[in-house]
């Protein structure tokens, strides 16, 4: 018979602040429920990050026994009677769960994660939307990689940009690819110049942790061989 | 025991220790730093469930990689010395040889033997999954792969180096 309870470590930035807590059980009961019922009845001053509620901001990514995962979309099973929460690995603390993106924003932005229309494109509300079939290549190649919530448990779960070494990091490259295999877009031969440089795809060494990790169900992995592979081949 | 096979021994002392505190420092970084989970009961619990929780082992194994890869460099730095003995004296390069074949160098060799096993085939796996565009799922059955020859061939190379011990 599992506990009425769940007891919760959490990895606080004071350390004469309390880490342990134990807070009834609700069902089901997320990790966002147990945090917030930390701060309820416990101590109002722990630090985390949550907005929506419903895993599409990306704001409330926590380490839940290690595992980078949205606090807000991850049950706490039956059997589970104690968790333990860290902030995000390789991003620095600002208080408790509470952690600096900015290393992680940084390389999105290196590789202009927007697109950029060539020169003799139409642009602007009166020209003709582009037309690229569902069925198309392209679509195929683009539509599993978009849908990244920013929410950095790639990032955390990467054995070498959560090691604070030079590396863009999976959502990055993920973003890259996507751009790149964009026929619209006319700055992929600065993004490969990018992705193919000392802090891009080559520091990749395949732990995989980016793909277990997102909790979109996207595949960095995947965009990274494409992209390895686009250096040899052109755009694709 | 002669002087040379003294230094010997001392020599392959500190590789061991070099070998040891690198795998120290990994351990530390994945428990320190990586987003990688913690050695625990619920890794463990994960890593025997079917699907995503199963990418985890490959963490690991890039972490086993690491740890064998820089094993069998310095090892090598090693070896480059005492086969270059032989310049100096056949004599000599005969005596610290014969180090090679008493029983704690053998177990060490066995130790060798399987990182340059893991080693290696973990390699052509990383080549594979380039190459062959492998994705999560078969990327961690060719892992499954590199253990199971890691041991059969490990296991093969093992009686003949520890065969004269126990004939």
């Amino acid at each position: 018979m599992p506990g009425e309870d769940v007891r919760v470590s959490v990895t606080r930035s004071d350390p004469d602040a309390p880490a342990e807590f134990t807070v009834p059980r609700i069902r089901p009961m997320m990790v966002l429920d147990a945090l917030l019922a930390i701060q309820r009845t416990h101590d109002p001053a722990i630090g985390f990050r949550f907005s929506c509620r419903v895993g599409m901001c990306g704001t409330c990514t926590v380490r839940v026994d290690g595992r980078s995962v949205l606090a807000c979309q991850t049950e706490i099973d039956e059997d589970t009677e104690h968790i333990r929460v860290d902030p995000l690995a390789g991003l620095p603390v600002l208080r408790d769960l509470v952690v600096d993106t900015a290393p992680f924003w940084r390389a999105w932005a290196a590789v202009t994660p927007y697109l950029v229309p060539g020169e003799d494109q139409e642009v602007g509300m009166d020209a003709e939307p582009a037309v690229i079939p569902p069925d198309s290549a392209e679509r195929e190649t683009i539509d599993p990689s978009l849908d990244c919530i920013g929410c950095a448990a790639c990032f955390s779960s990467c054995g070498i940009a959560s090691a604070r070494r030079d590396f863009l990091g999976p959502a990055a490259l993920n973003r890259a690819m996507v751009l790149v295999a964009d026929s619209r877009d006319a700055a992929g031969a600065h993004r490969m110049d990018v992705v193919g440089a000392g802090s891009g795809v080559d520091r990749c060494h395949y732990i995989y942790g980016c793909t277990a990790a997102c909790p979109k169900g996207l595949d960095p992995a995947r965009a990274i061989r494409r992209l390895r592979r686009g250096r040899f081949g052109g755009k694709d | 025991m002669t002087l040379p096979q003294f230094l010997f021994f001392c020599a392959f002392a500190v590789v061991a220790l070099v070998i040891i505190a690198f795998g120290v420092v990994v351990v530390r970084t994945a428990r320190l730093d990586d987003g990688g989970p913690f050695v625990s009961r619920a890794l463990v619990a994960r890593l025997a469930r079917p699907g995503r929780d199963r990418a985890e082992l490959q963490r690991w194994a890039f972490y086993l990689h690491r740890v064998s890869g820089v094993g069998l460099f310095v090892f090598l730095c090693l070896h480059v010395g005492d086969v270059s003995l032989y310049v100096i004296s056949k004599d000599l390069y005969d005596e610290v040889h014969h180090v090679y074949g008493s029983v704690p160098m053998r177990i060490a060799e066995v130790g060798l033997l399987f990182g340059l096993l893991f080693h290696t085939f973990n390699g052509l796996r990383l080549v594979a999954v380039d190459v062959a565009d492998l994705g999560l799922a078969a990327s961690t059955r060719a892992l499954y792969g590199v253990l199971a020859a890691t041991v059969a061939c490990g296991l093969a190379g093992s009686v003949f180096i520890l065969g004269p011990v126990f004939a």
